[in-house]
């Protein structure tokens, strides 16, 4: 389960972020999660609430966004969204698409207090 | 709410605290990141090719390696082995008489770009002309942490089945090349070829793909010749 691994990284970034704004305390986060990433939402939210307490982002809300993927198709270069691996090309049908946007887990913003 | 007693964030703070927001747009993959770049630069630095080896377990990542390093005896190499526990494959790559370095990760279930770091302590790094990593056995979680490799190779083993590509497709979109591993039990299943390649060209078109058997030695010459040439560009300066 990476999402552990990821919650630790998210966990560095709001400490360093609070400490660099000077923040007291992140009372809310946005996250963002790429449709083509093979994140669980439900295991980054489980792994979330089970790390914050003692952190900067103790008593954080988080809120979990979807990002769409977007694939290149090899066959016409037209790009368009990308919901699913799997989906062909919306313009020729072709498979085998390069994804250029979807794969990532995305720190969006904080709200912290002074 | 505080989860604890139920009190207010307001409960805490002085009146005069404000609530800001801030964009970011930060990648949680960024940490890691960094850290593979730093690597991918040191291996640069010494012309020393890297190769990540990814599977589910059982597919015969070990075994591959068992049957390749003989064939390499003029390069020196060296093995940096990922499991949860145990020494077990460290020992076997030993046997063969290349050196090899463990890593447990305890429950990770993938190894990352600073575990890489730490293990190359243990290496005579700058002697080495080939360095091979075998990654935690899971489809999953090891694609999406880059541990500064210069090539990725997925081992499949077709008692696998098929379908194994539409159902990971991260792994096998990020492969340099598709090792088909236990090949010689092919009269022995019901998996079927022409659909397992089919499926991998769904997800990427231009997959290279080895037929192989690390237990008979089937294919493993046009392996050692696929990675002779694939390494050459990271050797030559």
């Amino acid at each position: 389960m990476h999402e552990l691994s990821l919650v630790e990284a998210l966990l560095d970034q709001l400490t360093s972020t609070a400490q660099a704004e000077d923040l007291q305390r992140i009372t809310a986060l946005t996250v963002s999660v790429g449709t083509l990433s093979h994140v669980s939402t439900e295991a980054l939210r489980f792994c979330f609430e089970a790390c914050q307490r003692g952190t900067v982002a103790e008593s954080a809300v988080l809120t979990i966004e979807s990002e769409t993927g977007h694939a290149r198709c090899p066959a016409c270069q037209r790009e368009a969204p990308a919901q699913d691996w799997l989906d062909c090309c919306p313009y020729c049908g072709q498979a085998g698409r390069q994804i250029i946007r979807g794969r990532d887990v995305r720190l969006k913003s904080i709200q912290g207090l002074h | 709410m505080c989860g604890t007693c139920g009190c207010k964030p307001h409960d805490f703070y002085p009146k005069s605290a404000t609530s800001r927001q801030i964009k970011l747009d930060i990648s949680l993959l960024n940490q890691n990141q960094q850290q593979a770049t730093h690597n991918r630069a040191r291996f640069q630095q010494l012309r020393l090719p890297v190769v990540n080896l990814m599977s589910s377990p059982g597919s015969g990542k070990t075994r591959v390696l068992e049957a390749t390093l003989p064939h390499l005896k003029s390069l020196k190499c060296a093995v940096i082995e990922g499991d949860l526990q145990t020494r077990r494959d460290a020992e076997r790559i030993k046997k063969t008489g290349t050196p090899a370095v463990q890593i447990n990760t305890g429950k990770g279930c993938h190894l990352d770009a600073r575990s890489i770091d730490t293990a190359l302590d243990q290496l005579d790094i700058a002697s080495l002309q080939l360095l091979f990593i075998e990654n935690v056995g899971n489809l999953v979680c090891p694609a999406a942490f880059d541990l500064g490799e210069s090539l990725r190779v997925v081992v499949l083993a077709i008692t696998e089945g098929e379908d194994k590509p539409l159902k990971y497709p991260d792994m096998f979109y990020d492969a340099d090349v598709v090792l088909l591993n236990k090949m010689d039990l092919l009269p022995h299943l019901e998996v079927n070829l022409d659909d397992l390649y089919d499926n991998l060209k769904q997800i990427q078109p231009n997959a290279v793909v080895l037929p192989i058997s690390a237990q008979t030695g089937e294919g493993i010459e046009g392996w050692i010749e696929w990675l002779t040439q694939a390494t050459r560009k990271f050797t030559s300066a």
